[in-house]
């Protein structure tokens, strides 16, 4: 015993100190992306398992992958159309989105406009209610317009609440870019919208992508105004998943199926864009 | 090519007055520095030229034409940036291009120019890289290029050497100066450097608190300050002040420091003036290569002459700086580097005053 002992404590003497702290921050990481992907890990497996062995007591590990609960999702509950709504509106509130909080952070960060700070915090203050609390009033307004249960419902109420988030990120952005840049374009011989689409835009492009990766996340997740305003034609694929249960209890086999598929536009985002959602993210945290 | 004219311009920020009715003439193909210490209203000056800063009061020609209403754009000028202001998502031929593009010159055109610009500042392998691959004395240079490629009537530059390290900014200076004599473009040029004013401008302006408190050729305005401001301002090291009392004995006038005095003498151009200053405090200035070592200059009569401690021996190499108390005053006094004036140690100072200034404490003028 004491012979092993010692044995361990030379061999412990022989790995560098740098080599341990490496082992143990890996094996930190490890533990960490397990926690993240555990949830994911297991939400695959239950859509490509056999549905009986979905609601087995005990969880089943070894078994014949099928994809029954992707045909079921898209055969039994027509799950292409929720995924194309979401799509649509995502993609357009979006586009909306983007559009006017670049030209709003451009103004906010560049032009000495009357109690600007006033308007900054004004703007991001329609953020701090919770979107809850809102929810009946836009039903009644929605209702009133005769926009209930349709697209364009959704596209507006994600732009209204998206565009704050999405300005504060670009001006943090643009307000980083040296102003003389704009001046020597004016005086290289641009207008001022000149110098904003040929100068401040192209440089301005990663926080304007991070915002507009964010707007989409947020947009395409949404559940709450999507399950007010959209019951039938306009249903977005959160409010779709939400109702594959029956009385007895929920179709875990087609739910994970659907989150899987309802994943996949978020992941491949990400991966394209992650780079830029850091940049745009992480602005002034370094110099 | 063209003159440039203010006529009383003036620029304020809400209650800050940053510049306060400033008149200039600079004619074509003239140097102007605009020289002062930070916040004194040079850049502001110079950005209302440029157009980046709107007029509050006056008038701006460039050439003949009033320009208070017209955009940048319009200006036919071109600037150098503190910064440089490269656009980072262009490379250096792109950055060069980009006002000739926007004027739609053609492509060939374009070419031409850029590729003899980048010869002439010696930048024609760097045209291919981003700003962000270039050292600041290559960025510093891609920023001068963009400016000449246009062949604009006024080059402004706004302190385009004080980003680059002391050896560079010599080399700089020098090519600038050439450059203009090259191109023969009016330049206005805005630094806190009196050293790039001195060697670069056919003429200085020198501002403080948004106000001009001289103009003139370097040499005169070092020369001739015409206050205690400029007189301090202009030079290196600083010319020294000393308050003292202005006396008269014999005919002669003398300035009284207490312990010691010194006597004006006739050569000194202010001297007829300064008769009227009997019995009153006045400042006399006296740059420091205007105190000779003693010993080093037999030549001095015994009343300009007075012991002093020296504190510090700066060794220079081709000269020594003095630096030396004498009672309550302290000086610096710029000697030949065969001095044997050590820290710590008396050792006797000659005033040339024939070349010193006497300044009115009260009103900081100089009395001429």
């Amino acid at each position: 015993m004491k012979a092993t002992f010692q044995g361990l404590n030379s061999m412990y003497r022989r790995i560098p100190r740098k080599n341990l702290q490496a082992f143990g921050l890996a094996l930190a990481r490890a533990a960490l992306l397990l926690a993240y992907l555990f949830p994911i890990v297991w939400v695959f497996l239950t859509s490509i398992k056999p549905p009986i062995l979905t609601v087995t007591p005990k969880p089943v590990w070894i078994f014949q992958p099928t994809l029954v609960s992707y045909q079921a999702l898209f055969r039994k509950y027509d799950f292409g159309r929720f995924i194309s709504n979401s799509l649509t509106i995502a993609f357009w509130s979006t586009l909306i989105t983007t559009a006017l909080s670049t030209t709003a952070a451009y103004a906010l960060s560049r032009h000495a406009i009357r109690r600007r700070d006033d308007i900054a915090f004004w703007i991001l203050s329609t953020r701090m209610l919770p979107p809850i609390a809102s929810v009946l009033p836009v039903f009644i307004l929605m209702r009133t317009w005769g926009l209930l249960d349709t697209k364009l419902s959704m596209i507006v109420m994600y732009s209204v609440f998206n565009i704050p988030l999405s300005v504060w990120i670009i001006k943090a952005f643009m307000a980083q870019l040296p102003k003389e840049l704009e001046e020597a374009a004016l005086v290289d011989g641009c207008s001022v919208l000149r110098a904003f689409t040929r100068i401040a835009l192209p440089l301005s492009l990663p926080g304007i992508v991070a915002a507009a990766t964010l707007t989409f996340i947020l947009a395409w997740n949404e559940f709450t105004f999507a399950l007010v305003l959209a019951q039938m034609k306009a249903k977005t694929f959160p409010v779709a998943i939400a109702g594959f249960q029956a009385k007895h209890g929920l179709f875990l086999g087609e739910l994970s199926a659907g989150a899987i598929v309802g994943t996949l536009p978020i992941l491949v985002v990400a991966l394209l864009l992650g780079r830029y959602i850091v940049a745009g993210l992480t602005v002034g945290a370094l110099k | 090519m063209a003159s440039v004219t203010l006529k009383k311009v003036s620029k304020r920020f809400g209650n800050v007055t940053a510049v306060e009715n400033v008149s200039l003439e600079i004619p074509d193909r003239q140097f102007i520095v605009l020289v002062g210490p930070s916040g004194c209203g040079k850049t502001t000056t110079l950005r209302m030229v440029a157009g980046l800063e709107e007029i509050t009061e006056g008038e701006i020609y460039i050439g003949d034409r009033l320009v208070n209403d017209v955009p940048p754009k319009d200006r036919d000028i071109a600037m150098v940036f503190q910064n440089y202001a490269l656009y980072p998502h262009m490379n250096v031929y792109e950055n060069m291009a980009f006002a000739l593009k926007l004027r739609k010159f053609p492509k060939a055109e374009i070419d031409r120019r850029v590729r003899e610009a980048a010869r002439l500042l010696g930048i024609e392998d760097l045209l291919q890289r981003k700003p962000k691959a270039l050292s600041g004395g290559q960025r510093q240079r891609v920023a001068v290029g963009r400016a000449i490629v246009r062949e604009p009537k006024v080059f402004l530059m706004d302190e385009p050497l004080s980003n680059l390290d002391a050896k560079l900014r010599v080399q700089m200076r020098a090519e600038l100066s050439k450059l203009h004599n090259r191109l023969q473009t009016t330049v206005i040029y805005v630094t806190h450097d009196q050293t790039e004013a001195m060697t670069m401008g056919d003429r200085i302006v020198v501002m403080k608190d948004g106000k001009v408190q001289q103009e003139g050729a370097p040499l005169e305005v070092y020369e001739r300050p015409a206050n205690m401001f400029v007189a301090g301002f202009i030079g290196s090291p600083a010319m020294n002040f000393f308050r003292a009392h202005l006396d008269r004995a014999a005919g002669e006038l003398y300035v009284d420091f207490g312990s010691f005095r010194l006597p004006l003498p006739k050569e000194m151009p202010a001297w007829e003036r300064c008769r009227e200053y009997v019995g009153r405090e006045v400042v006399l200035g006296l740059r420091p290569e205007d105190i000779d070592d003693a010993e080093l200059h037999p030549e001095y009569p015994a009343d300009f002459c007075v012991q002093a401690t020296v504190d510090v021996v700066e060794m220079m190499g081709s000269e020594a700086y003095l630096n030396a108390s004498l009672g309550s005053f302290t000086l610096v006094a710029r000697v030949e580097a065969v001095t044997t004036a050590r820290d710590g140690a008396p050792h006797r100072l000659a005033f040339n005053m024939k070349k010193g200034h006497l300044f009115d404490p009260t009103t900081t003028m100089v009395i001429r």
